[in-house]
């Protein structure tokens, strides 16, 4: 099926076109637009606010906004935010609880918007992302139906990287710089001699059919090189990259490792990370009543393992150290997560190092273990040594 | 999240100890919770106090009992129901103690404190299947003779040697204490079974089940033969919330009772 | 917490035979006092069936119990280590059916058989280093309303 899926090239009036037709079908289309001084997600009306000739320079712990010469759209890393605010919204009303004057008590799911999204401009990484909290939120025996409901009706104009950052560390995930399953449509913006154009290509039946009615051009060879090339190119200029070795081995054997103490001395516990990260889905609930007292709600909002109170048990926190949260949360993402759900929680977008305010860096944190890791088992293995020859005769 | 809370009506409260009681429910409408298996939980709602993960201590047709512990706001506010009110229920969660898996074996269930409801509808479970299972060991232990729960059906079992073959131990006795005095595992000595082939149920402090599966495993039982019962935060029961994760295991959904083959490393690792 | 204390568990056959022709057996009705807090130590005893428990005199107030002791446990250690005197009152709380031993013929043993000896002394070390373990985690109050120790 896949060979006969559309591919075409998009001219910037294509791109609005796209835009103005999910909308005309009744979609809210979200995607990046510069605002307070960063690339945001954001309801867009046209194409036109999409973030055309803004990149974004990031290091650990920092990020700015600098303009591009080639106006490129999706010549930026990503921000702050992912595509889980949308899907797995911040704060969500789960159910109504009402008593009546003779003490029955009825409980009813609350009401929902149903939106229908269409994301534009969502990178390799975020797809991996959104496929991670898939199988979190609606692929076990219970599903969280707010969520799936959600995402059930939401459309994937996929990104794929042409400018990475300095630090993004998708190509050691796995999870780019290109795009190859999981969206409706995928984008490979180009900006040279030839023009500002977008080479799309569809994967799915929706995409197919929504390009359908959008005034495009048949794909050349040369623009399906070009876009091809670029995406290679941006594979080699990743600006970090994990230790290639197995993570989530590598973790499982680092529980008692003197690194979670150097980076617990610098970790602010603030949860930043798990706040900007695409794959964090942890969250609590609030019990809220009204004056009456006859009516109560019960809300989730997002959690973070950072909290104090997330490990609460009996009268204190079960983790109370930084460094044990730390531990959590690092290795949650990369190992644990296995067990749990299947796959790596990492896709490598990088966000957890730049938004970080005291620059941690997951895969320096990483690469220390590593090597603190081998350095025991190279000491193991001198004892080993060391004992076999004194037993020689 | 998932599934709103169904109505229960609370048709007996009995109180246990000086902060436990034990609460009887039914469903308040035609809608009912699936039925429980020993060692499943419920996430019992207090109407706009809120929902705590509570093990079931009965199964009857329709009726659930819970003991409940008043240690917080929402378990003070179950302990304070009084018969005629309702609670929101949602369930059932979780593993149970997969008594199944125990046909022909001697059974050793060994409890500390709360504990022990968990382990009751367990304990009922293999009492109605005499045949399928080789001797019964309850092992109980409590801080004061009024700490101990189902006091008076403990009393009758030890004293009618059987089954189950059923011994208490306090940490601190009162005049009149007709049982042991000491930790819970001393009273091993005293119990019937063959290690090779028994199956022990553990459920208390979590100090108390390290003592008590490291004590067995000394004795000869294989570590995946030691199921334990344990206990983190818990918000959602459905697998969502990350709060009740412990290492690879959300406890919610692989537990709460799982292997000491597999409780044993992740109990051993500080702040896990 | 006492599988290692047992006299089946804890003494090798030769010398558990050797240690087992000084037994007597003796039977007591509940309520007799075995040895009281303070006296010499000069006897020990090995729960057959029935229920010993340890205590501690308190002035104007009834006896503590500290321990109960059951089947195939071991009655008794002051009576191995100087200055043999008991440290603990003992009662039966039960009619209790146990096997006797001199104390001071079983020290003769030990000191003219080193094996046999140090097979006791390690039999008794266990006892009481199981005794203290216990009494550790009796001291943390577990089953308090919340668990043990204090949040961090």
């Amino acid at each position: 099926m896949s060979e006969r899926r559309t591919t075409a090239v998009l001219d910037r009036t294509g791109l609005d076109a796209l835009v103005q037709v999910l909308r005309a079908r009744g979609r809210t289309v979200i995607g990046p637009t510069v605002r307070d001084g960063a690339v945001v997600l954001a309801d867009l009306a046209t194409a036109e606010e999409l973030p055309f000739g803004w990149g974004t320079e990031v290091e650990a712990g920092r990020y700015r906004l600098v303009p591009r010469a080639d106006g490129a759209a999706f010549a930026h890393t990503t921000g702050p935010q992912s595509w889980k605010a949308f899907l797995h919204p911040e704060r969500e009303k789960v159910w109504d609880a009402d008593r009546t004057a003779d003490g029955r008590l009825s409980v009813a799911e609350a009401p929902r918007a149903r939106p229908s999204y269409a994301f534009l401009g969502v990178r390799p990484c975020d797809l991996r992302a959104v496929a991670i909290q898939d199988r979190v939120l609606a692929g076990g025996r219970y599903q969280d139906r707010g969520y799936r409901e959600r995402r059930a009706g939401a459309f994937l104009i996929a990104a794929e990287c042409t400018e990475p950052g300095a630090t993004c560390f998708c190509v050691s995930m796995g999870s780019g710089p290109g795009a190859d399953a999981g969206f409706d449509l995928a984008l490979t913006e180009l900006v040279d001699e030839t023009g500002h154009r977008f080479h799309v290509r569809a994967g799915s039946d929706a995409g197919d059919e929504l390009l359908a009615e959008v005034p495009h051009r048949p794909a050349e060879p040369e623009t399906q090189a070009a876009a091809r090339d670029a995406v290679d190119a941006a594979r080699e200029r990743m600006g970090r990259a994990m230790p290639p070795v197995d993570l989530r081995t590598l973790l499982g054997d680092s529980l008692e490792a003197d690194r979670w103490d150097d980076v617990a001395a610098r970790c602010l516990t603030c949860g930043n990370c798990t706040m900007v990260c695409p794959t964090c889905f942890c969250t609590t609930t609030e019990e809220i009543t009204d004056l009456t007292g006859d009516h109560a709600e019960r809300w989730q909002r997002w959690d973070s393992c950072f909290d104090l109170d997330f490990s609460y048990l009996h009268g204190g926190p079960v983790r109370a150290s930084a460094r044990s949260r730390y531990r959590q949360w690092l290795t949650h993402k990369l190992s644990t997560w296995y067990e749990q759900f299947g796959s790596s929680g990492c896709v490598g977008c990088g966000r957890c190092i730049t938004w970080c305010p005291v620059g941690i860096d997951i895969t320096e944190e990483a690469s220390a273990l590593h090597d603190e890791l081998a350095a025991r088992l190279r000491r193991h293995d001198q004892e080993g040594e060391n004992g076999r020859k004194e037993s020689e005769p | 999240m998932t599934d709103v809370p169904l109505p229960y009506r609370v048709t007996r409260v009995r109180p246990e100890t000086a902060d436990t009681v034990s609460v009887t429910l039914a469903p308040a409408g035609a809608a009912a919770v699936a039925p429980f298996v020993p060692g499943q939980f419920a996430m019992v709602y207090a109407f706009g106090v809120g929902e705590i993960p509570v093990s079931v201590s009965r199964i009857g047709h329709r009726e659930l009992v819970h003991t409940i512990r008043a240690v917080g706001a929402v378990s003070a506010a179950l302990c304070a129901l009084r018969p005629g009110e309702q609670v929101g229920l949602r369930g059932p969660f979780g593993t149970g103690w997969s008594l199944g898996r125990a046909i022909g074996q001697d059974l050793l269930v060994m409890a500390g404190g709360i504990g022990l409801a968990p382990l009751r509808p367990l304990v009922a479970a293999a009492l109605a299947a005499p045949h399928a299972y080789g001797r019964l060991n309850l092992l109980v232990g409590a801080r004061t003779p009024d700490d101990l729960l189902y006091a008076g059906r403990l009393r009758a079992w030890t004293a009618a040697h059987g089954p189950p073959r059923c011994a208490v131990a306090v940490d601190r006795p009162s005049p009149g204490w007709w049982g042991r005095v000491g930790v819970v595992t001393t009273l091993l000595n005293g119990a019937r079974f063959t290690p090779r082939n028994t199956t022990a149920f553990v459920c208390g402090p979590e100090v108390m089940i390290r003592a008590a599966a490291r004590e067995l495993v000394h004795r000869g039982l294989a570590p995946h033969r030691i199921r334990v019962s344990l206990e983190r935060n818990m918000r959602c029961a459905t697998g969502h919330c990350g709060h009740c994760q412990l290492g690879g295991v959300l406890l919610c959904r692989d537990g709460p009772v799982i292997g000491w083959n597999r409780a044993e490393g992740l109990l051993s690792v500080r702040e896990m | 917490m006492t599988s290692a204390t047992t006299l089946t568990a804890a003494l090798p056959a030769e010398h558990r035979a050797r240690l087992m022709r000084h037994a007597r057996e003796v039977s007591f009705p509940a309520g007799t006092r075995l040895f009281e807090e303070g006296r010499r130590a000069d006897r020990f005893w090995i729960v057959r069936t029935g229920t010993v428990v340890l205590d501690v005199h308190v002035p104007g107030r009834r006896a503590a119990v500290i321990e109960s002791l059951g089947h195939g446990e071991l009655v008794g250690w002051s009576w191995h280590i100087p200055p043999y005197v008991w440290h603990l009152g003992a009662e039966a709380m039960s009619q209790v059916r146990a096997w006797e031993f001199d104390a001071e013929a079983v020290r003769e043993m030990c000191a003219r058989d080193p094996g046999f000896g140090r097979a006791i002394a390690v039999w008794v070390g266990h006892v009481v280093a199981d005794r203290l373990r216990a009494a550790r985690i009796r001291l943390l109050d577990l089953y308090g309303p919340y668990g043990s120790g204090s949040p961090p």
